[in-house]
């Protein structure tokens, strides 16, 4: 065999060599481009339906309410001179019962009534150390987040519930349950009271529903309606991540 | 057959109700087992800590490479000379003093994921 020949070969071999490896990252890329097939447990979907038709349930059958702290010279803080002061309030009330918001919605946070039981959506995150689900208990590898029905009380036959709670500053559902704040609330006659750590005169606080403050707005508050609308979507468990957890009982 | 269908009626209504009463106690008791595995999980936690802090009698060699390198200072002048448990109301709090050509240091120990970190901060 001569050189020339030998070159020929090798010229050759690489040939099909290059053209191997061409073919390879092509198969690769197309293999890169199907879609991954996402293989969640069947216990887990199971709670997730659960999770989502318990909602369902609560928003069908129960009444979903916001319940405010500030109306008009009711509202205290405890200022830099240590002393409890007034301040002006985050919304004012018309006589005929309709909610204007001023700029911000901070003082309040939102609540279900079904059944004279009163549940708040709770934030709740699983990751590897688990939470429990009627009595299961799901865990993930990677978060997930979902809002779970906490029970915080419940309305006796006068309609009156007392129950702990604490207002949340800019979120819209709170990540734990608090007894810094002690509610006093008349679902009849939707008079509130309220008293707690920070601030401690007994005062009104108010009640309404999340109808009452979207259609009773005067000047639209694209706000509180943003607030309502994202309160209610976020009471799902999302998709994202559930193929990395596990049912453990 | 009016009868039949009322009671039909009546049965598939029932069926349908959701159990609140039942959601109620239900999610009662599955938010007190996550705050007790919680209180657990942090009882745990505090006592690694308190253990962690008692045992500490000596610098970690690395820790004190370290150390060194940052303030320029001779690796033999370092010295330990003891740990401080501080019980706070979350958790207890875990600090250390050094000897060295830097003076005298007090560096607080941290515990991400029960893995103790010395500080090589000098305050």
């Amino acid at each position: 065999m001569n050189a020339s020949n030998i070159k020929i070969i090798l010229i050759f071999v690489l040939t099909i060599a290059s053209a191997n490896s061409i073919a390879s990252l092509k198969d690769k890329y197309k293999e890169q481009q199907k879609p991954k097939k996402v293989v969640i447990p069947q216990e887990v979907l199971d709670i997730r339906d659960d999770i989502n038709n318990t909602w369902n349930a609560i928003r069908k059958e129960g009444v979903f309410y916001f319940l405010m702290d500030g109306s008009l010279g009711n509202k205290y803080y405890y200022d830099n001179n240590k002393r409890w002061s007034q301040s002006s309030p985050n919304f004012s009330i018309y006589n005929d019962g309709r909610f204007l918001y001023n700029d911000s919605l901070k003082d309040f946070f939102p609540l279900f009534v079904v059944d004279n039981k009163i549940f708040i959506p709770l934030i709740t995150s699983v990751g590897k150390s688990g939470t429990s689900w009627k009595g299961k208990t799901i865990s993930c590898k990677k978060a997930v987040i979902f809002s779970r029905p906490a029970p915080v009380g419940e309305i006796d036959n006068d309609g009156i519930a007392s129950f702990k709670m604490k207002y949340l500053k800019y979120k819209d559902i709170p990540k734990e349950l608090s007894t810094k704040q002690e509610f006093e609330v008349n679902f009849d006659t939707k008079e509130c009271y309220a008293t707690g750590k920070y601030v401690k005169p007994v005062h009104k606080c108010h009640i309404a529903s999340s109808n009452e403050l979207i259609s009773g707005n005067k000047r639209p508050s694209s706000n509180l309606r943003d607030l309502v609308r994202r309160i209610q979507t976020r009471l799902y468990l999302q998709k994202k991540n559930l193929e990395t957890c596990k049912v453990e009982k | 057959m009016r009868y039949i269908y009322f009671l039909f009626f009546l049965f598939s209504a029932q069926s349908s109700a959701y159990d609140f009463d039942n959601l109620y106690k239900q999610m009662n008791t599955d938010l007190y087992e996550v705050a007790t595995k919680k209180i657990k999980k942090k009882y745990k936690r505090n006592e690694f800590i308190r253990t962690y802090c008692n045992s500490l009698k000596r610098f970690p060699f690395s820790w004190k490479e370290k150390f060194s390198k940052k303030y320029k200072i001779n690796i033999d002048s370092i010295k330990f000379l003891g740990v401080t448990l501080t019980e706070g109301s979350y958790s207890p709090y875990c600090s250390v003093k050094s000897s060295s050509d830097r003076g005298v240091c007090k560096h607080w120990i941290t515990f991400a994921n029960q893995v103790p970190r010395i500080s090589n901060e000098c305050k």
